[in-house]
């Protein structure tokens, strides 16, 4: 009986497959919707109420008053986390595994704040500096 | 024969949901709309809004108002667990609701939101 070099290829590469999802897994958590500039245009610096704001962007985190002002923030996040057990490839060759995790998290929170006066009326907003982790990490060093 | 397809079917719906999980989170109470309806900027006490809605889950004090806040969070998270590859997502959103009131205790003005509608259960640990 003679085996096709296609058919050991196709096997080569299954097992390839197989091998580099061994032990992976893949998180994400996301807390609310992100808010963009684009999202923002609509504002028109004192005249639109948090109100309006709302309606479009949904309710802020946070409001926090400061004599005859108020900054009212809004939150949002995603945490990605992607691990490697290595210890799953001696399953191939062992009944028992032992366990070792390559792991990596990034979490990343974004606010944008609306400064707002006594009557609720926008005055001015700015974005806080956000931070991009990878979107599966596993290396931790 | 009936016996047989019932069996395959149940097989089938076995592997097919095999590794899957399904979970959900809340904090707080869902904020009673209704009752958020009776509010009445310049008529309503904060007495009648404890009435209504309950203690706030914080008071924020400023030197001529307050500010009552409800919050709500509401959490989805399906999972795909395998023998050799786990993916999990968990999506969470908030509404939250404001009461301002003067020095007076009455209703200045609401700031109200609600984003738990929209939580789902997609599992996509991927993308932006």
């Amino acid at each position: 009986m003679t085996v096709r070099p296609s058919r050991v290829l196709n096997a080569a590469l299954l097992g390839i497959l197989v091998l580099s999802v061994l032990g992976c897994a893949v998180r994400r958590v996301e807390f609310n919707e992100p808010i963009t500039a684009e999202h923002l245009r609509f504002i028109r610096l004192g005249q639109t109420t948090l109100q309006q704001v709302v309606e479009r962007l949904g309710p802020p985190e946070d409001i926090t008053m400061e004599a005859d002002q108020l900054i009212a923030e809004f939150r949002w996040s995603t945490t990605r986390s992607a691990s490697l057990n290595l210890g799953y490839l001696f399953r191939l060759i062992s009944p028992v595994s032992p366990t070792f995790t390559l792991s990596g998290t990034g979490i990343n929170i974004e606010h944008v704040q609306f400064l707002c006066d006594k009557r609720l009326t926008v005055q001015a907003y700015a974005f806080g500096k956000a931070d991009e982790h990878a979107i599966i990490e596993f290396w931790p060093f | 024969m009936i016996v047989v397809r019932t069996g395959i079917l149940l097989l089938s719906l076995a592997l097919v949901l095999s590794g899957c999980v399904i979970s959900r989170g809340r904090i707080g109470n869902p904020i009673d709309e209704e009752n958020l309806r009776r509010i009445e900027k310049g008529v309503t006490h904060r007495t009648q809004v404890v009435e209504l809605l309950g203690a706030p889950d914080r008071i924020n004090q400023a030197p001529d108002r307050d500010i009552f806040q409800y919050y709500y969070y509401d959490a989805k998270s399906p999972a795909l667990i395998l023998l050799v590859f786990n993916l999990l997502t968990l999506n969470a959103k908030s509404d939250n609701l404001y009461i301002f009131l003067d020095k007076q205790g009455v209703v200045q003005d609401v700031i109200y939101g609600k984003r738990t509608d929209r939580v789902d259960f997609s599992l996509r640990p991927w993308g932006s």
